[in-house]
């Protein structure tokens, strides 16, 4: 019990972003969605450092900076577009904003 | 048995690091929500500590936590008027979310358990204090890793310029824009 | 260097086909619109080839005895086939080139001026496909392989479709040019089919190279056919059905029973056509292919048996039919009918010499008769023989040539046609076969009889017209230069100094005429004469008259005969009949299967299926996420039970993993 190995970070991986890819699918909110869209980023962070420490590689390391920086200007530019959205249909919920459709 | 500092370090961090992300994805107010990710987030440096990833540590507790949160709860307050209390923040797909989140996790749970991953594979995490990986990570941008580097910069360019054209607000008289 | 010098200049050969096709192409891409140097144009080419077929006569007679010069080059290969192209010249093929060329070279001169009324891109277009013709049958004339000579052989054919619908505005025009394409197209099956077989046999198409592959066939059979399962063909009856398959073609192109039905119908085109292709080269083709390659059918007896019965009733048949027309080109047309039967059957019974010498001499005097009877046309414009009459005042060069044309393709000495057709009477009463002599002493009264009865019915008596006839000279040159040939051509191949014999089949010129053959000779004159009177004592004063009371008194007969014997109504109702009902299937699947299910079915299916999957399209992104969460826990899946990760074993073995 007292020994963390690999498997240890990557079932928190895994928990951390299911629970990502659960709010991306159920929150109505579009900010809402960015937020678990995060979680789901920190996770892959998790997977990749453990695998960089357990491995004894460097690339992981480097891999999880390119994706902090990544998800960073995501994130920016997401919420240009949700601020878009709002002067557009004056609503920000995903499911109201559905007009692309048959 | 041994009960080293990490595995402690590793599961109170974890247990905190999922309720809060439980939070993030469920609290009807949406600035509950934000302040639930940045506690997710110092976590997840906390882990990255765990594993000897200091570099990686500050940088998430850096960017993370400090730049990208203050930028997510400065929308949510720049746009308070949208958000008011909801009735239910989630949408009508909870269930069929929760069963295909469910399933691809058991299955992606059994594929990560039953593979036999390459050595070396250290079975505990024994810290030391000798090696800095900022050195290491500092090396391989420069040298390996030089052309995404700068590629980054490009990136984090493309985007801070995208953002600003995308969210300006359009001129009444029409000089200066072409089109949003 | 000398440019005769034998080799060299005789592997130039192929440029006697090259001249007349590149005057095609130049006329009709360039000259389409300009008479004059249209015909320039054809008629130069066509002389030009007329004189390097002479130059490699020359040459040929020169070395008589010299092999022939056979040069082939792999156009096409497709797998272990190989398909040849390239020349043969020997002395039958160099003098066929010769008079092919030379014909073609006078016709073509006379067609400027008989063909003058034309619109200007009629009569260029006229020049264009004369040229093609020739390329093509000079070409034919040239193949050293069955490959090549087929090629030629549907390129002759497709020539004679357009030269034939040369009036295309005409429906007859149209309806006959069809028809002589799609019954030589019957013929031609059987070719193709004959020459597959061939190849099969014997893994070639040369000519020369196929009659001892033939014998070594015959003696160690490598593939066998059976038409019931399980019983096969000998050596022997395969060699025999294999070349009366080739000569199908034969049986199409030069118009035998029973495919001779489209001959009378391409009198729709214009004379000179008539003359040149269905009289002097194409219909030909036949016989000069059955020559060519005469050490095959060696090979095969029962066919060459067959051929020479074929030969014969085709030679009795079409000369009864000739006889009660009143269109002098439709007697003309079935007088060639009865004149190729009659080369065939001297090439079935052995004669080779004999038949090619006829093929020769036939195509001078035929093509004679076909441009008098050509510039009589022009100048009466009809062709009904009792609507001309009195000619001999009127058109005296005309008449002269006809007249000698007329006692040519009788037989009477010393004309051309004396000479060849005794000797095919000799070979014909020195084989065993009593039938043949007997119809082909019916022929040759009947050959004589019709065309007099036209002589005198047309040039004496007296004139049903109003106008007055002229004659142009560049119809009247060909006229005077053709007579002369069918006066002194025959005598190249005289029984006493067969010259021709010996530079056709060296070989085969010993045995047939040892002595000089009194009896069948003889006998054909006297019949020649005998129905020459006929016809005068009938049809010189008061043909009218005579031919009314013999309408009278053979009704039944004349009925048969101008019923064509039915033949035409035979092929009408089986084609008919076949082609009914394989339209009718063709249209069915077209319609119900190909438009009904296929095309219109899936156009239905993507409608229908557009309409209910529409919905799919929410709008919803979150929707679409959980599609793509499913679909990913779908593929993990398949993926893994399909290699294997989900074993019994593997999951035992995991738990072991955790902890």
């Amino acid at each position: 019990m007292a020994m963390t190995g690999i498997n240890h970070y990557l079932i928190l991986s895994l928990i951390l972003f299911s629970i990502g890819v659960f709010g991306v699918l159920t929150r109505r909110s579009a900010i809402g969605i960015l937020l678990s869209l995060e979680l789901m980023f920190n996770a892959v962070n998790i997977n990749l450092v453990a695998f960089s420490h357990f491995l004894e590689s460097i690339s992981g390391h480097i891999f999880a900076i390119f994706i902090i920086a990544v998800a960073a200007a995501e994130s920016c530019v997401g919420l240009a577009i949700i601020i878009c959205i709002y002067r557009t249909f004056r609503d920000i919920r995903a499911d109201r904003i559905n007009t692309l459709k048959w | 048995m041994i009960v080293t500092v990490q595995a402690v370090a590793f599961y109170v961090l974890s247990a905190v690091i999922i309720a809060a992300a439980i939070a993030v994805v469920r609290a009807r107010n949406i600035f509950y929500a934000g302040l639930s990710l940045c506690v997710v987030l110092t976590g997840v440096a906390g882990i990255f500590l765990t594993l000897k990833a200091e570099f990686l540590a500050g940088m998430q507790v850096l960017i993370y936590a400090g730049a990208v949160i203050v930028l997510i709860l400065f929308a949510i307050m720049l746009t308070q008027g949208i958000h008011r209390f909801e009735n239910d923040p989630h949408n009508g797909m909870q269930l069929l979310a929760l069963l295909s989140v469910a399933a691809i996790s058991s299955l992606t749970a059994f594929i990560l358990l039953t593979h036999k991953w390459p050595e070396p594979v250290r079975k505990a995490v024994i810290p030391t204090w000798e090696s800095f990986n900022t050195l290491e990570i500092g090396r391989a941008l420069v040298r390996d890793f030089a052309l995404p580097f700068e590629l980054i910069s490009l990136l984090l360019l493309a985007a801070v310029l995208g953002a600003i054209m995308i969210a300006r607000r359009k001129s009444e008289k029409g000089n200066g824009d072409d089109g949003n | 260097m000398n440019i005769f010098e034998a080799t060299n200049f005789i592997d130039y050969a192929w440029m006697v086909p090259f001249f007349p096709f590149f005057a095609f192409i130049l006329i009709s891409l360039f000259t389409i619109r300009n008479r004059s140097l249209s015909a320039f144009i054809s008629i130069s080419a066509i002389l030009l080839s007329t004189l390097f077929a002479s130059a490699i006569l020359y040459d040929r007679l020169l070395a008589a005895q010299a092999p022939p010069v056979i040069r082939e080059i792999t156009w096409l290969t497709a797998g272990q086939v190989e398909f040849p192209i390239g020349i043969l010249v020997n002395n039958l093929s160099a003098a066929m080139m010769c008079i092919v060329s030379f014909v073609a070279f006078l016709i073509q001169v006379y067609s400027t001026s008989y063909m003058e009324n034309e619109e200007e891109t009629g009569f260029c277009r006229y020049f264009a496909f004369m040229s093609l013709f020739a390329a093509s049958m000079l070409g034919l004339v040239i193949s050293p392989n069955f490959f090549q000579i087929y090629i030629f052989w549907e390129l002759v054919g497709l020539c004679s479709y357009l030269l034939i619908g040369f009036w295309y505005r005409r429906p007859a025009a149209a309806q006959a040019a069809k028809k002589a394409f799609i019954v030589t197209r019957f013929g031609d099956i059987g070719f193709l089919i004959g020459i597959i077989m061939l190849y099969l046999m014997t893994k070639s198409f040369s000519f020369n190279a196929i009659p001892a592959l033939i014998e070594t066939f015959r003696a160690n059979p490598g593939i066998m056919w059976s038409i019931v399962p399980g019983q096969y063909l000998s050596a022997d009856t395969t060699i025999n059905v294999v070349m009366f398959l080739i000569f199908c073609g034969a049986i199409g192109k030069s118009a035998m029973f029973p495919l001779h039905v489209w001959l009378p119908d391409a009198m729709e085109g214009p004379t000179p056509v008539s003359a040149l292709i269905h009289a002097a080269t194409m219909v030909a083709a036949g016989v000069y292919m059955v020559a060519q390659t005469y050490d095959i059918f060696r090979a095969a007896p029962h066919t060459l048996t067959i051929i020479a019965f074929i030969g014969g009733i085709t030679a009795f048949m079409a000369a009864t039919m000739a006889v009660v027309q009143n269109d002098i080109k439709r007697v003309l047309a079935y007088s060639t009918i009865s004149h190729l039967g009659t080369m065939m059957l001297a090439l079935g019974i052995g004669a080779l010499v004999a038949g090619t010498f006829h093929l020769m001499t036939h195509a001078f005097f035929k093509a004679l008769l076909f441009l008098c009877a050509g510039s009589i046309i022009h100048a009466l414009h009809t062709n009904d023989i009792w609507e001309m009459g009195n000619l001999r005042q009127s058109m005296k060069v005309t008449n002269a040539a006809f007249l000698i044309g007329a006692l040519a393709m009788s037989g009477i000495p010393p004309f051309s046609g004396f000479w060849s057709k005794d000797e095919i009477f000799a070979a014909i009463f020195a084989s065993p076969h009593l039938i043949l002599k007997i119809l082909a002493c019916f022929v040759n009264f009947l050959t004589a009889f019709y065309i007099f009865r036209v002589y005198f019915t047309a040039f004496l008596s007296k004139d049903r017209y109003d106008i007055t006839p002229h004659e142009y000279p560049a119809m009247t040159i060909p006229l005077i230069i053709l007579a002369v040939f069918s006066t002194f051509g025959g005598f190249v191949g005289t029984p006493w100094n067969n010259c021709f014999a010996a530079f056709i089949s060296p070989e085969g010129s010993h045995g047939a005429h040892a002595a000089f053959p009194i009896f069948p000779v003889a006998l054909s004159l006297v019949i020649s004469l005998f129905a020459i009177a006929t016809a005068y004592a009938l049809y010189a004063r008061e043909p009218e008259r005579f031919e009314a009371l013999l309408r009278e008194r053979y009704k039944t007969v004349y009925s048969v005969l101008l019923n064509k014997y039915w033949i035409d109504d035979f092929w009408n109702a089986v084609v008919s009949v076949v082609m009914a009902s394989l339209s009718r299937a063709a249209s069915f699947i077209d319609g119900a299967i190909i438009d009904g299910i296929i095309v219109n079915g899936s156009a239905r299916l993507a409608d229908e299926a557009g309409k209910y999957l529409r919905y799919e399209e929410s709008g919803s992104v979150q929707h679409y996420a959980v599609i793509i969460v499913i679909s990913i826990v779908i593929i993990l899946l398949a993926v893994g039970i399909m290699h294997g990760h989900f074993s019994m074993d593997l999951i035992n073995s995991g738990g072991a993993l955790i902890r």
